[in-house]
């Protein structure tokens, strides 16, 4: 226990206030009686309501604090903040000495180019465009996956049904485990071929750009026009991760400062935000095809800012203020970006796993007791008016459970032939646009609590088919097709 | 020393015991409880590597919860410094004792529930002097402090120099610098520990 | 806020890029701002200085940089000593 609390001396009238105030303390609060008047002087709130809750001479206190008050034309928690930083301040001047700075010069450099708007910008387009699309989406979603993907087909998926096979008897049983829908043949298999490889890229790319500092930077070039959808730059972060894993993103949306922001991020995230295994699918549905890939970012592009603007109208809250602090450019050293993945990838499998073998569960449930197929007959009017093959159905309501699976089941769909020209885009936007998958819901119900979720949701489903019409409309009218 | 108050934080709990009795019995007890897992509170703001250092403290045995009634995640640890047990606890952000945000006030109360025996201040070298306050805060609400200063390698980047010794007399409490990621300083920083905790 | 003898204090808003200066005061009602500069280290009597206006505030204050939008900005006056 220190013995020396006078360390700090503040202004004479803080000090006599201090004094009287410590006299008149009855409780314990844990703290020092100092500390406890000093905070109470300062205006803390929580401290405020337990004095007027327990103590007996809580007005005397409170008298105490507005007499103070007076002799300053600032508020007391600036004085006492100034005398304080002051304090510190000398202390720092006679133990910090600064010599000449020298490599300062290329650090500096190459902080201007990040955050001057003539540079910063190209560079931020070229860092995603590299980080995200280049590296997640063709490496990690292009070639790691069909590497994996392959070996499961070849190797695994054959084994483990023949197995199943002859251990169990029952078809309908040996379908839980393998065959087309079963835990291992697809839920598993899902999970080690698809998610692995694309949320690890993912994940890796972020420790990167995490740790070189140069996210603060992204933040500062994007908060002006965050702000007309209601978010701040620091949004940025939750956004970006969102490209990775719209669960974790969604969780990570809790740093944001007001509510407000928090609902909107969570809502942009649901319904414009594609994952990394839906994206990494979808470039590959569309990669083919340019026009269509433009059409389909364009298009994302305009809901993500139409929906933001409009519902930042609509939700009332006080605006997101933007304060942040820009730490030095550093090159990342390897273990901690190794160490930040793992920690990363070892939080999805043991929280998300978990809910996709559950999705395998539910589908094969659905499958048994036809519960699903009525569903599916139930959508395919949709489909039908949104000019796309009522085989589609079964995708979307695949798209729920996973999102990839969704975008897979549309790839078969694309190579059997039976989606084709400008419907393979209106398929890629209302797919992108429909319900988070169920990891992501879930998360949206822990996060935002039911009554957020259930109203984001409900307008997500509608919406996202709306748009679907709406974009074979136009395209139908344009003539264009693809 | 108040044996009955052992209970949870007692690692000797749950363990089987010879019975000893009367004299030697209570005896017996206080040395037990004299051996109750400690605890040290990492605190400081975002950005220093407190982190860094917990990891570095804890390696790979760490549950992460939420603290309870919020939706704040507060790690814990458990490090051993010459064969005794602690457990380490990182809080999250703080910038001062007057919280702004949900976590600051997390990191209050935990501050003030679990009545840690040890409380680390993790600041950043390089902006010493704007983090001092919360140090002097901490001091001022009674809390048994050190000070961490952390990023000394960036520090020398910059080509600034720390006089430790100094700044130990003028606060009157143990300094001590280090490089958490380049797990610079982590040993000296268990001596100290292990010191304090001791005397 | 009693602005007394001192030289006049402008905002951060109002000042030119490369303008340096000693923070004064804020002037908002918004005490959760303020107590959140404050705990960022932005506090009177530290030096400070524009680095920045577009698309986002950049400022140094003491040795940290810092990015913050047009609201904040307005709210922090600055009493001015040098500039580029």
């Amino acid at each position: 226990m220190n013995m020396l609390i006078n360390r700090v001396r503040y202004p004479e009238q803080i000090e006599k206030a201090v004094k009287e105030i410590e006299k008149l303390l009855t409780v314990d609060y844990k703290l020092s009686k100092r500390s406890v008047a000093l905070l109470l002087l300062q205006n803390d709130e929580a401290l405020l309501e337990e004095i007027r809750k327990k103590e007996p001479n809580s007005q005397k206190i409170f008298e105490v604090i507005e007499e103070t008050q007076k002799h300053f034309s600032e508020p007391l928690s600036f004085v006492i903040a100034t005398a304080r930083q002051e304090a510190a301040f000398k202390v720092e001047q006679e133990t910090l000495k600064e010599k000449g700075s020298e490599k300062l010069t290329i650090t500096e450099f190459l902080h201007k180019l990040t955050v001057n708007p003539l540079t910063g910008i190209p560079i931020m387009v070229l860092v995603l465009y590299f980080g995200i699309y280049k590296f997640v989406g063709v490496f990690g979603a292009g070639t790691l996956v069909d590497l994996i993907e392959t070996f499961f087909e070849n190797n695994v998926n054959p084994v483990v049904n023949q197995v199943t096979a002859q251990v169990i008897p029952w078809k309908f049983l040996q379908d839980l485990i393998a065959n087309d829908y079963g835990i291992i043949t697809l839920g598993i298999r899902y999970a080690v071929a698809i998610v692995l490889p694309v949320v690890t890229t993912f994940f890796l790319m972020f420790s990167i750009l995490e740790d070189s500092g140069y996210l603060p930077r992204l933040s500062l070039l994007v908060d002006r026009a965050f702000k007309a959808i209601g978010l701040s730059g620091r949004a940025v972060i939750p956004m970006v991760l969102g490209f990775g894993c719209d669960t974790m993103a969604t969780m990570v949306t809790r740093t944001l400062e007001t509510n407000r922001e928090r609902i909107i991020a969570t809502l942009l995230l649901a319904l414009a935000i594609p994952c990394s295994a839906q994206l990494g699918v979808i470039l590959g549905l569309l990669s083919n095809n340019p026009g269509a890939l433009l059409v389909w970012v364009g298009f994302m592009l305009l809901v993500f800012l139409l929906v933001g603007f409009l519902t930042a109208q609509i939700l009332p809250g006080k605006r997101a203020a933007f304060y942040m602090e820009i730490p030095p450019l550093r090159i990342p050293k390897l273990k901690n970006i190794l160490t930040k993945t793992y920690v990363r990838m070892k939080w999805y499998f043991i929280e998300i796993l978990p809910l996709f073998i559950l999705a395998s569960v539910l589908i094969w449930i659905g499958k048994l007791t036809g519960l699903f197929d009525l569903i599916v007959r139930g959508l395919e009017p949709i489909m039908l008016w949104l000019g796309l093959p009522k085989e589609a159905a079964q995708v979307f309501i695949f798209g729920f459970f996973r999102r990839d699976y969704g975008a897979a089941g549309m790839f078969d769909l694309y190579q059997k032939g039976i989606l084709v020209g400008k419907q393979l885009v209106v398929a890629a936007v209302t797919l992108t646009l429909f319900i988070p998958c169920i990891a992501q819901f879930s998360m949206m119900l822990k996060e935002r609590g039911l009554k957020v979720t259930l109203a984001i949701t409900a307008f997500i489903l509608p919406f996202a088919f709306l748009m679907g019409y709406l974009l074979n409309l136009l395209l139908t009218a344009l003539g264009v097709n693809f | 020393m108040d044996c009955h108050n052992c209970n949870r934080s007692c690692h000797h709990a749950g363990q089987g015991h010879r019975r000893r009795f009367g004299f030697f019995w209570q005896k017996a007890q206080k040395e037990r409880c004299e051996e109750r897992l400690l605890k040290i509170a990492l605190v400081g703001s975002p950005n220093v590597g407190k982190s860094m250092l917990f990891n570095a403290l804890t390696g790979a045995y760490v549950t992460v919860s939420n603290y309870p009634g919020t939706t704040v995640e507060v790690s814990r640890g458990k490090t051993i410094i010459h064969g005794r047990e602690y457990e380490v606890i990182d809080t999250p952000g703080m910038y001062s004792l007057l919280p702004i945000t949900e976590e600051e006030k997390v990191s209050r109360d935990l501050l003030l529930e679990e009545k840690p025996d040890l409380v680390i201040h993790v600041v950043d070298a390089k902006n010493l002097g704007r983090m001092l306050p919360l140090t002097y805060q901490l001091i001022e609400a009674g809390l048994p402090v050190l000070l961490a200063i952390n990023m000394m390698d960036e520090a020398e980047q910059l080509g600034l120099e720390i006089d430790r010794e100094k700044l130990e007399k003028e606060l009157g409490i143990p300094v001590v610098t280090m490089a958490a990621a380049q797990h610079q300083g982590i040993r000296e920083l268990k001596e100290r520990i292990n010191e304090y905790v001791n005397k | 806020m009693a602005a007394s003898t001192k030289p006049l204090a402008i905002s951060l808003y109002n000042m030119k890029t490369g303008e340096k200066g000693i923070v004064a005061y804020f002037k908002t009602k918004d005490e959760a701002i303020i107590k959140k500069l404050m705990a960022m280290g932005v506090i009177p009597g530290l030096p400070i200085a524009l680095e920045q206006r577009f698309p986002s505030f950049i400022i140094k204050v003491g040795r940290t940089r810092a990015a913050l939008d047009q609201n904040i900005a307005k709210a922090i006056y600055v009493r001015l000593t040098a500039s580029k």
